[in-house]
């Protein structure tokens, strides 16, 4: 099978690589550049643990091929913070505890990045309503839209 | 997922020249939403993929004073939601566009991948049909305009010959004086196919239902258009308990089958609530209630 040669923008950095046909934007990240903070749950487009930015907006790694990155801007979960300091949304859910086991925090927080660019003061339904694709199974949801909602000036601890 | 060559035309005619070469054992991917979870559970293991990916001009959005709004095939229900051009014009569909699976489905699959899956209980399939879409695909023998009630033929089955491409969907404008509305009922989550899905366009003039395209999706291999139900209304001034009658009517010639959504006694009723609800949704958008 011949290989696909692809050259993308991975957390602002070039990247150039070659990869088999069969590989997802997923395996790619976590085997072939070592990003291992994106992670996957279900495999199948459902739960948002994949969540990475493509162009800015966000996508199931886990169901895209890597070949259809190429050319293209991808951000992860590493990519987010910039000179060692955290991206509001990232301190925002440190405030808020908007997670337990973590699974499912670095696709949240990229959605919810997402969702900030979009809507600068997204109301708690639209938050609700661009969230119900990411999935969690310890939190309950309440300290995530908190969190979100404090980027916007809108939750206060 | 088994191995798989996977090649990138960049035009139209190269990739239906590479699905006739490769016959039988080769699919098309456009966003993959539908066809990776397909592949990685086995069910289609093709040695080769052509990719859509890079031919230019797929996914464009334009609105033809003729033909309507022409929609690229690779135009993601997302660019569909958010579209100035389908909101103007038709903005039921960005409605509808913006009810598909969640937030990062929606930014890569697309229309075309969509119909082409022809899955029985997807969104866009019974809207269009309402409002009288036509699919455009090209292949080896030239291109070819089929209206959608034609293309979708069964479950999982469309008109697509093996070297076509679909290209576009048109959907025309909507006659002057008309409504239109989409509702979906979800029986588990949110990003979930519904297991009803009911569409409704109205054409009124001088307060008079003229026309009612009335039709069902989730309820059979392809959306079913409710005619005894819109044979009522021909003519007729619409109210609560006219509607209240064509819902009865439609949930009466409906025959779902049971599945994942539902028993067919369940759908059978939620056809009838929710054939309801959309009329008088499209209703209330007239008289502006
Ligand atoms: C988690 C999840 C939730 C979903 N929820 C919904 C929902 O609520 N409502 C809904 O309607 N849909 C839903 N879907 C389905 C989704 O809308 C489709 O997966 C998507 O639109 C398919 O588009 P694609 O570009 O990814 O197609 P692909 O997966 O790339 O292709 C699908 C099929 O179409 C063929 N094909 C694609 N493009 C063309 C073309 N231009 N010409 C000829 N053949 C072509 C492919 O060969 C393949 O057989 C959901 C999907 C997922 C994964
Ligand atoms: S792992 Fe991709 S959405 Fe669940
Ligand atoms: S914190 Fe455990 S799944 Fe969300």
């Amino acid at each position: 099978m011949t290989p696909i040669e692809l050259s993308l923008t991975v957390n602002g950095e070039r990247r150039a690589l070659t990869v088999p046909p069969q590989r997802l934007l997923l395996e790619m990240l976590q085997r072939d550049l070592h990003l291992t903070g994106t992670k996957e749950g279900c495999g199948v487009g459902v739960c948002g643990a994949c969540t990475v930015l493509m162009d800015g907006r966000p996508v199931s790694a886990c169901l895209v091929l890597a070949a259809h990155a190429d050319g293209h801007e991808v951000t992860t979960i590493e990519g987010l913070g910039r000179d060692g300091q955290r991206h509001p949304v990232q301190a925002a859910f440190l405030e808020w505890s908007a997670f337990q086991c973590g699974y499912c925090t670095p696709g949240m927080i990229l959605a919810a990045t997402a969702l900030l660019q979009e809507h600068p003061a997204p109301s708690e339904e639209e938050i609700r309503e661009y969230m119900s694709g990411n999935i969690c199974r310890c939190t309950g949801y309440m300290d995530i839209i908190r969190a979100i909602q404090s980027c916007t000036g809108g939750a206060k601890r | 997922m088994r191995r798989f060559e996977l090649l990138m035309p960049t035009s139209l005619d190269e990739a239906s020249r590479l699905l006739r070469e490769r016959e039988g054992d080769v699919k098309l991917i456009a966003g993959g939403a539908s066809l990776l979870i397909l592949m990685k559970s086995g069910v289609y293991q093709p040695s080769c993929l052509v990719s859509l990916q890079r031919i230019p001009g797929l996914a464009d959005v334009h609105f033809d004073p003729g033909e309507g709004l022409r929609i690229g095939a690779l135009t993601t229900h997302r660019v569909i939601e958010r579209s100035p051009v389908v909101r103007e014009r038709l903005p039921v569909l960005s409605e509808m566009a913006r009810m598909v699976a969640n937030v990062r489905i929606r930014n890569t699959g697309t229309i075309g991948g969509n119909l082409c899956q022809a899955d029985s209980h997807a969104d866009p399939p019974p809207l269009l049909l309402a409002l009288g879409a036509r699919v455009r695909a090209k292949g080896g023998k030239g291109t070819r305009t089929i209206p959608l009630e034609e293309f979708l033929l069964d479950y999982y089955q469309t008109a697509l010959q093996p070297d076509e491409v679909v290209t576009e969907v048109a959907v025309p404008p909507l006659p002057a004086g008309s409504t239109a509305a989409y509702l979906r009922h979800t029986v588990r989550s949110a990003e979930d196919f519904p297991c009803i899905g009911a569409a409704a366009v109205v054409e009124w003039q001088d307060g008079i239902c003229r026309q009612v395209r009335l039709v069902l999706g989730g309820v059979a291999a392809v959306p079913q258009r409710a005619r005894q139900a819109e044979a009522l209304a021909r003519g007729r001034s619409l109210t609560e308990p006219l509607i209240g009658q064509m819902a009865e009517a439609a949930a009466e010639e409906v025959e779902p089958i049971s599945d994942f959504y539902g028993s067919a006694w369940y759908k059978k009723r939620m056809a009838g609530v929710f054939a309801r609800r959309v009329l008088l949704v499209a209703w209330a958008q007239r008289t502006g209630r």
